[in-house]
């Protein structure tokens, strides 16, 4: 099912991209694409949920706890959905000092 | 002025005095900076025609002063939010007739890379600035090292390692400032950074790569296990059920402190005000001029002043815990349940500190950036019981249930539960019939935890304490004095006493008139005062607030009350916590009974009303307690809603809605008690 097409421009979301509130905990990935309002865009992308940026799972839950740019945030379960994310190794991303 | 900006409410500084504007993120420990550098030479104002904060302080340089403003704590200037513009317009000069001679940029040197877009961007707007990279004691503490050589090339500004907490680098600071100030220009911005802007795709995602390519050149090392101890701590405290505990108990352990430490200083303002009373009284001619200064003006400044302590006492505890960083915990934590009744997580802390005072918490809804929300937050919070309230609580408990120390805990609780259901509910309501729509999303940081500063939440409950003092005092002060006009005009003959009194008092009266005809001294004087109890009290009936009280009887009495306690009522809202000593007079209880709850609940308690009937059943102090903490009884809440959500639109619906709530809620009570009891 596609999610509902209120804009012009329809985005698919890409085959092997996840919604980050599917992403397990201590997972690491780059955000791709978010398909938020524009409120809700720009509250994201200056927290630093921005597309081309490692963000890692520290606790799932209603909110979550994500790491992005080495700050914690806490972000709810509707907002976390609207995030897509590619996942990465673990090894070289997201150590504790990123 | 040529163009049209706004004007400052205060004057603005000449040329002579530089201006340098504080920026940074939140919890970047701008607030202990400003602290450190300006002292107690602070004041807080608000940005003409915007209800955010302005806090302008002065700071000692090697040749003279500057002023520093302490700006909002901001994430980004992309100018989405109004915290955010106004930033951008003060360092672009739109607020001071010029630009600020500085932009003093705090960084958190343990988030280097998030910090470093806000700094990013105020690098580009090419005014004088310098980087104070503030805990860097915690950075050491770590493990880490910092090439701040490297920073400062990439930035292309001086950076200079401090510690506010401790005050370490302050002195290189001050010189860094100044030197820049006098320089003659920042020269240019380093091309890595000049090149986000121009960039054609998203300009935060190219800033950000530069943020975090300039943190990993800069910082060496691995951060040690220690920066996981949030992460450890965090995996209780925002657990789903352990979390929700953990938050009981703090707040439980919060308010109790509270009760319990404020009692001392409450006891002393207390014994100072009546000593006070006594030594002017004692200096002035009997008569209405004492006592509208004894009554009116001491005794109004001494009820404002009684609840300074617990007022004071909350806010250091919830800046305390908010330096901590367990706040944004809390409010993640709550946020799943109050998003249910339409509140976001965010308003948890003016909600909380709505529990001392509903003044300053109003003003703190300012944390809640949506504006539904914040109308919401704003109109549900005086349901919540404040310390005005307690009084009250604690003299209808004590008529209920006196020697019965549970029970009247148990009432108190009960007070204090109907009093958050209803803000709750009344929130919920809201949500589906004039404030439609859902919260904004939980999106919160959640800093590492550290220890509190004391110093920065001191000044801070300083800063407040002044404020709820001009705003609540001032109009509370106004209030009294015209009260005391209302209770002691028009006076009462003494001819006209047996219009309102009853055969029965009346027959008391001539008896005390008859023994003080040939009593000695002493008991003459202890007669005297009895008749003047009984006198003060029907002249009170006789005074307009008596009169407004004996008017509303029809309206009142479905609820249990008569004009006695009419008067009570009608007085307390201008300010709650005179409900107990008006109630005195009007129920000719001593003078002094007032004062010791004690002996007012037992005269309280044998009162008769002129019907015969108990003058404080069961079913009327049950309706009277629940009146009580529904009712918004506290005019200068609504001179702060109308300040804080721009009209008085709101303000009238707030007393309104409470007041059919409150009114609604003692009848119910009534009814339902005289019943059952």
């Amino acid at each position: 099912m596609s999610s509902s097409a209120t804009t012009l421009n329809v985005v698919q979301p890409s085959p092997d991209t996840f919604s980050l509130d599917t992403l397990a905990s201590g997972h690491c990935a780059i955000v791709c694409e978010i398909d938020a309002s524009n409120g809700d865009l720009q509250r994201l992308q200056v927290m630093g949920v921005c597309v081309g940026r490692r963000i890692a799972v520290v606790k799932r839950g209603d909110p979550m706890i994500v790491r992005v740019l080495g700050a914690r945030l806490g972000l709810s379960l509707e907002l976390a959905r609207q995030v897509r994310v590619t996942p990465v190794d673990r090894k070289p991303c997201c150590q504790s000092h990123a | 002025m040529p163009l049209n900006l706004p004007v400052l409410d205060r004057p603005t500084t000449s040329r002579d005095r530089p201006v340098v504007a504080l920026v940074g993120n939140p919890n970047a420990g701008k607030t202990t900076l400003f602290n450190a550098l300006t002292g107690l030479r602070a004041s807080t104002a608000n940005y003409a025609g915007t209800t955010i904060e302005k806090r302008v302080g002065s700071m000692g340089l090697s040749q003279g002063r500057a002023e520093i403003i302490d700006l909002p704590g901001l994430y980004g200037l992309t100018a989405g939010t109004v915290e955010e513009r106004l930033a951008r317009d003060v360092l672009m000069g739109a607020h001071t007739e010029h630009k600020p001679s500085a932009a003093l940029v705090v960084v958190d040197a343990t988030n280097l890379a998030r910090n470093l877009y806000l700094t990013g961007q105020v690098r580009e707007l090419g005014l004088p600035m310098v980087v104070a990279l503030n805990m860097m004691d915690l950075v050491e503490s770590q493990g880490l090292r910092m090439d701040v050589a490297a920073l400062e090339r990439e930035l292309g500004a001086p950076v200079v390692p401090v510690s506010a907490r401790s005050g370490k680098g302050l002195a290189e600071l001050r010189s860094a400032l100044e030197a820049t100030m006098q320089s003659s220009g920042m020269g240019e911005v380093p091309e890595p950074l000049r090149g986000c802007s121009a960039c054609g795709g998203c300009p935060h995602a190219a800033r950000y790569a530069w943020a975090e390519d300039v943190h990993d050149k800069v910082l060496r090392g691995q951060v040690a296990l220690s920066a996981s101890a949030t992460e450890r701590i965090d995996r209780w405290l925002t657990h789903p059920l352990l979390g929700l505990l953990a938050f009981a108990a703090i707040m439980a352990g919060m308010f109790i402190s509270i009760f319990w430490l404020a009692d001392w200083p409450m006891g002393w303002i207390e014994d100072g005000i009546a000593a006070l009373q006594a030594w002017v009284g004692a200096r002035m001619a009997e008569g209405d001029l004492r006592s509208f200064v004894v009554d009116g003006v001491i005794g109004g400044v001494g009820s404002v002043l009684v609840f300074l302590p617990q007022i004071c006492i909350l806010f250091l505890l919830i800046c305390l815990l908010e330096d901590t960083g367990y706040l944004a915990r809390a409010a993640l934590v709550m946020d799943k349940l109050m998003r249910r009744v339409g509140l976001p997580g965010r308003a948890f802390v003016p909600m909380l500190s709505a529990h001392a005072c509903a003044i300053p918490a109003i003003m703190a809804t300012r944390v809640i950036e949506d504006r539904r929300d914040r109308l919401v937050a704003i109109l549900v919070i005086p349901l919540l019981t404040c310390s005005a309230r307690l009084p009250v609580y604690a003299m209808v408990t004590a008529l209920l249930f006196a020697g019965q120390p549970v029970l009247g805990a148990l009432v108190f609780c009960a007070a204090y539960v109907l009093g958050a259901t209803a803000a709750l509910v009344t929130a919920w309501m809201l949500k589906k019939t004039l404030l439609p729509g859902q919260s904004a999303p939980f999106l919160m940081e959640l800093p590492t935890y550290k220890m509190p500063s004391l110093r920065t939440a001191l000044l801070t409950v300083l800063d407040r304490g002044v404020i709820f003092l001009k705003n609540a005092g001032t109009v509370i002060l106004v209030i009294s004095m015209v009260l005391w006009a209302m209770s002691t005009y028009p006076k009462m003959p003494e001819d006209r006493l047996a219009d309102y009194a009853t055969p029965e008092v009346m027959a008391q009266v001539r008896a005390l008139q008859a023994q003080l005809a040939d009593a000695d001294e002493a008991t003459a004087e202890e007669l005297s005062a009895e008749l003047d109890a009984i006198h003060g009290s029907y002249a009170m009936r006789y005074s307009m607030a008596g009169r407004i009280g004996a008017a509303l009887e029809p309206v009142f009495a479905p609820l249990g009350f008569d004009w006695r306690i009419n008067v009570g009522v009608v007085s307390s809202f201008a300010a709650r916590e005179t409900l107990v000593s008006t109630l005195a007079i009007v129920y000719a209880a001593d003078a002094d009974a007032a004062d010791e709850p004690q002996r007012l609940r037992d005269t309280l308690h044998e009162k008769r009303r002129d019907d015969g009937t108990a003058a404080f059943s069961v079913p009327t102090s049950l309706s009277l307690l629940v009146f009580f903490v529904l009712a918004m009884q506290c005019l200068p809440t609504q001179v702060v809603t109308r300040r804080e959500t721009g009209s008085w639109k709101w303000a009238l619906f707030q007393i309104g809605y409470m007041t059919v709530l409150a009114y609604t809620a003692a009848l119910i009570t009534y009814q339902a008690a005289s019943q059952l009891v």
